[in-house]
């Protein structure tokens, strides 16, 4: 284990930030393609290195720190999904203004057609199977698991976005 | 691992930018600040107990006392007193428990609501109903998130401002910034959070006890408070205090102002300033918090029973039946006077 985890799990503060400071792009950029949005990302990557101090004790050899990490954060984004999701069947609409602001009714412009952007506009559960699947390689049966869908339903989640981004693409 | 997927829906031209995709992407500048912030919150309570004594107790017992009626004790019928509790629970219970779902009612223009997420745009105001409590303004620009209906209702401010309005029993309804969370006690107030995740709330009616870092501070109507990342809510103020003493309470809760800016607060204090006084007393210690206690006494003489020592010690009960009998605090209204306020910000005249 490296003497930076292990100052850590001792409480060294300056030992997490030097953690910190090396695995925090790779956390945010993840964080922010799965939240696609930036203030969500901020909060999620702050959630994530909360919950790593937290959990920082439980951290073994058997797998490598950034992966430990990396996985947390899938698995902290995705709790924060399913939570929002619950909140939102709370929540009743009941005036006409525009439920979601910045989706252009006409669709993308070319000057949209940036693909972070794009992805940021997908469906949240295409989005999330899209992003685990093409961009941090995940299978899945792991995305299956992680997210509580079932294998085909990832597949099809996945197909779908890809349609989706296709099609943006091609405007 | 298996990629199972078929990869023909893949487009050359989509595999090449996510190819170009950075696997990194730069966090926002002070996000690790904001993380320390909340690493100190996680960690264990530290060995030295705070200056400011829990408040909780004592004005969780005043809160839910002054609201409604006259003192208890000035009807001398059992029945009644019987009659009332039974009304009053099956009244918390209501509101606790029905027509719990937030609804957005009005709204001037374009919003978001999406994953408990409610954020205004430039130009639109919106009004979110909260179940039976009452109402809550949006600001523009404001970011909402909906967090809980039960077993309270429970919002987190992240930015912008909203109005609150709430006609219910103390402790039903919780707004959390990221600087220290609001705790209705019946009230009508205004919450602004600022980029830096600060806070300042101003109160019209009734009042609010402000929570964060094992601290709290409750300001009453006419009074105002800031809060701040990484220090405990700030102490109230009133608002029409003199610059001078604001400025001095500024270096007091968020400078390290320590013992020079409570001697400022003192000189810049008068008689309407008695509430911030209050405040000092749980946080300051030795021969400061005996020169608060006799500016505070010089102001408002503390009641029968409450001896020098007992308040120096910080005894929960001298200090709250002086909160009592302070100028401007909700103890010292009328029942009728609050019954009135309370009718009032329940038809929305306040």
């Amino acid at each position: 284990m490296s003497e930076l985890v292990l100052r850590a799990q001792r409480g060294d503060h300056d030992a997490f930030e030097q953690l910190y400071r090396l695995h925090a792009g790779r956390v945010y950029a993840l964080c922010l393609r799965l939240a696609g949005d930036a203030v969500e990302a901020r909060r999620l990557t702050q959630d994530v290195f909360v919950r790593a101090w937290e959990r920082l004790a439980g951290f073994r050899e058997e797998s490598a720190f950034s992966s430990w990490l990396h996985r947390l954060a899938v698995n902290v984004v995705l709790a924060d999904r399913r939570a929002a999701g619950r909140r939102e069947r709370r929540v009743v609409i009941e005036a006409d203004a525009p439920a979601y602001e910045g989706v252009p009714a006409g669709g993308w412009t070319p000057e949209q057609l940036d693909l972070e952007g794009a992805i940021a506009a997908l469906p949240p559960g295409a989005r999330a199977v899209f992003v685990l699947f093409d961009i941090e390689g995940y299978g899945h049966e792991e995305i299956a698991a992680m997210t509580g869908i079932a294998p085909g339903t990832s597949k099809a989640q996945l197909h779908r976005a890809r349609r989706l981004l296709r099609k943006a693409l091609e405007r | 691992m298996k990629r199972d997927s078929t990869e023909a829906d893949l487009t050359r031209d989509l595999r090449a930018r996510l190819h170009a995709l950075p696997r990194e992407v730069a966090p926002p500048p002070g996000l690790w600040g904001d993380i320390v912030a909340r690493l100190a919150d996680a960690r264990p309570a530290p060995a030295t107990a705070p200056a400011v004594p829990s408040r909780a107790w004592g004005f969780r017992r005043t809160a839910a006392r002054v609201p409604f009626g006259a003192p208890a004790s000035r009807w001398g019928v059992r029945p009644a007193l019987a009659a009332a509790l039974v009304l009053c629970l099956a009244g918390t219970l209501w509101l606790r428990h029905g027509g719990g779902a937030w609804r957005v009612t009005q709204a001037s223009g374009a919003y978001t609501l999406s994953d408990g997420l409610l954020a205004t745009a430039a130009s639109t105001r919106a009004r979110l109903d909260v179940g039976r409590l009452g109402e809550v303004e949006v600001a523009p620009r404001t970011r909402l998130r909906l967090l809980a209906t039960r077993p309270d209702h429970r919002l987190a401010l992240d930015r912008g401002s909203i109005a609150a309005r709430i006609s219910a029993p103390p402790r039903l309804f919780y707004v959390e910034t990221p600087s220290g969370t609001a705790v209705d006690l019946g009230c009508a107030y205004t919450l602004a959070v600022d980029p830096r995740g600060g806070s300042l709330i101003h109160v019209t009616v009734g009042w609010v006890e402000l929570d964060g870092r094992g601290a709290s501070s409750v300001v009453p109507f006419n009074m105002s408070a800031y809060t701040r990342r990484g220090f405990r809510p700030g102490t109230p103020f009133l608002d029409r205090a003199s610059d001078s003493l604001k400025a001095a309470l500024d270096r007091f809760d968020f400078e390290g102002g320590g013992d020079a800016a409570v001697a400022a607060v003192l000189r810049a204090s008068t008689a309407n300033d008695a509430i911030t006084l209050w405040h000092l007393l749980g946080r300051t210690t030795g021969a400061v918090r005996l020169a608060v206690y006799r500016r505070l006494a010089a102001i408002a003489a503390p009641p029968a029973g409450v001896s020098e020592a007992s308040v120096l010690a910080l005894n929960h009960r001298a200090l709250t039946a002086w909160w009592d009998v302070l100028p401007g605090s909700p103890g010292t209204l009328p029942w009728w006077q609050r019954a009135a306020v309370r009718l009032g910000a329940w038809l929305g005249v306040f």
